[in-house]
């Protein structure tokens, strides 16, 4: 039995488990997607999604409409990429998702009161309307404020964060490598400079 | 027997108008959810309602929107905030109302130059109290930050304001139209004419408890406003320590008057935040304080005047 094992017994690898492990990674890292993203629109990009996450589809599309008032009106934002880079992502804080949710209840409630409809069926700038008459423009994000400090912190923040750790937002910054994006194969086959290497 | 019947009628009369106001008022809420109007508006229309037609407009207009909310199921803070708004605002406004509609002054007011202002004082004065009170209901129900939530109710003020001075020139032209014409008859006004010639009605406040509610309501609102703002930016330093030791670093510590200066940012950010939550039971205490005792301490203001012009007195 020994004698017909290729590898070597001192512990080295074999050249056919160097190339199994080297194909596999390379399909891994195709799978990934490793350093695809590109483009204007907020897509879902490469972040894989969180299993365990209490937003339903309502919360997802309410949020996806707030997204187009707090952006850039440059950028269009797509339900998947909501999806994948907020309620993907590893969560902060325990709870955090929940408070989310919570907050975009509150936005979505008070749309529907104040408004005429839910948060999805107005105009974004009506939606910027709703964020401005529950004072959500004009305070400090805080995780144990006010209603309007909590929307702030859960909803404004996570929604940037979102935008500028992704390959679009870093377009918008200027800047190719935002925190929580490395940049993309690409970036590291330019110079300082920017040319190629 | 007649001034059962009477009274009856009148209870019932108001009923059906407060019912007819109330189905205006789910109109117009609704009318204003579907335009993005400000609710604000609304209410400030309610309130001028209240001068111009009588308190039953205000209170069916709040039952509208009480049923506009529940009937889209969206009660929330933003319901009982704008009826409290609404209701402290036109108590306020009836209040002062009544001092002038009981005293001479009334006839002395009868000119639209002269009740105008008038008007547009007292509704300044309910408008300034109400959105203090809702201000500070909003963010004791965790809603929004005081300071945020007068901004959004101050528009309403001078909508109430804007509409009723446009409906006391139009009742005035009116008038002037119907008299051109030879009808001698005009109605009288619930709030700025005598209702019931001859009833016996309270009296109602003074001019100078008017502005004493005035002045209270205006350091309330403005005050506390302010305060907000600043407790609100001295939250971006995390924790006491850390806001301690910028103001150190920016004041220095040698001097007694940088030592002062500190304490008492400290002593803001530490109890600003209570000091905007009491505001409320203070104001309204130096409110009812005023009312009660204001020709006592005017008096004893004046007899210490009288004592620093005129000498030590004779008793």
């Amino acid at each position: 039995m020994t004698e017909n094992q290729p590898e070597s017994d001192d512990g080295v690898p074999s050249r056919r488990q160097f190339l199994t492990a080297l194909g596999g990674t390379a399909l891994a890292a195709a799978a990934y997607g490793y350093g695809t993203d590109s483009g204007r629109s907020a897509a879902a990009g490469s972040a894989t999604p969180s299993s365990t996450h209490p937003a339903s589809g309502d919360h997802i599309d309410a949020l996806t409409a707030i997204a187009s008032a707090v952006y850039p009106s440059d950028v269009s934002v797509e339900r998947s990429f909501i999806e994948s880079r907020v309620f993907g992502r590893v969560e902060p804080e325990p709870d955090h998702f929940e408070k989310l949710v919570a907050a975009i209840e509150a936005v979505d409630n008070h749309a529907r009161a104040r408004f005429g409809g839910r948060v999805t069926d107005l105009s974004a700038g009506r939606r910027r309307q709703v964020l401005q008459s529950m004072g959500v423009t004009t305070v400090h994000p805080a995780a144990d404020g006010t209603t309007a400090e909590q929307v702030r912190f859960y909803v404004v923040n996570d929604l940037l964060y979102a935008l500028f750790t992704s390959p679009v937002g870093g377009e918008l910054l200027g800047v190719d490598n935002p925190p929580g994006h490395p940049g993309g194969r690409e970036a590291y086959q330019r110079g300082p400079g920017g040319g190629e290497r | 027997m007649r001034g059962k019947i009477n009274h009856i009628g009148v209870v019932r009369g108001n009923q059906v108008n407060i019912a007819l106001a109330a189905v205006v008022g789910f109109l117009v809420v609704d009318m204003a959810t579907r335009t993005a109007t400000s609710m604000a508006y609304v209410g400030g229309a309610f309130v001028a309602a209240a001068v111009l037609i009588g308190p039953e407009a205000p209170v069916g207009g709040v039952t509208g929107l009480v049923i506009h909310d529940a009937f889209h199921g969206a009660i929330g803070y933003w319901t009982g905030v704008t009826t409290a708004w609404v209701l402290v605002f036109t108590l306020v406004v009836m209040w002062l109302t009544n001092g002038l509609s009981n005293s001479p002054k009334r006839q002395a007011l009868k000119p639209i130059h002269r009740l105008a202002p008038a008007y547009t004082g007292i509704t300044l004065i309910g408008g300034i109290n109400a959105t203090a009170f809702a201000a500070w209901l909003t963010m004791v129900l965790g809603a929004q930050r005081f300071y945020t939530a007068v901004i959004g109710f101050l528009p309403g003020v001078i909508a109430a304001v804007g509409l009723c001075m446009f409906g006391l020139v139009a009742v005035d032209v009116t008038e002037r139209v119907g008299r051109q014409v030879g009808r001698t008859e005009t109605r009288g006004h619930p709030l700025f004419e005598s209702e019931a010639p001859g009833r016996n009605r309270d009296a109602g406040p003074t001019d100078t408890m008017a502005v004493g509610v005035f002045a209270i309501g205006t350091g309330w609102l403005l005050g506390v406003s302010a305060l907000d703002v600043f407790v609100h930016d001295l939250g971006l330093y995390p924790t006491a320590s850390e806001f301690s030791a910028f103001v150190t670093g920016f004041l220095g510590s040698g001097s007694p008057i940088a030592t002062v200066v500190t304490t008492i940012l400290l002593g803001v950010y530490k109890y600003g935040e209570l000091a905007v939550i009491l505001s409320a039971p203070v104001a309204l205490t130096a409110m009812l304080g005023w009312c009660t005792y204001h020709e006592q301490v005017l008096s004893s203001t004046a007899h210490g005047v009288g004592i620093i012009r005129g000498g030590a007195s004779d008793d």
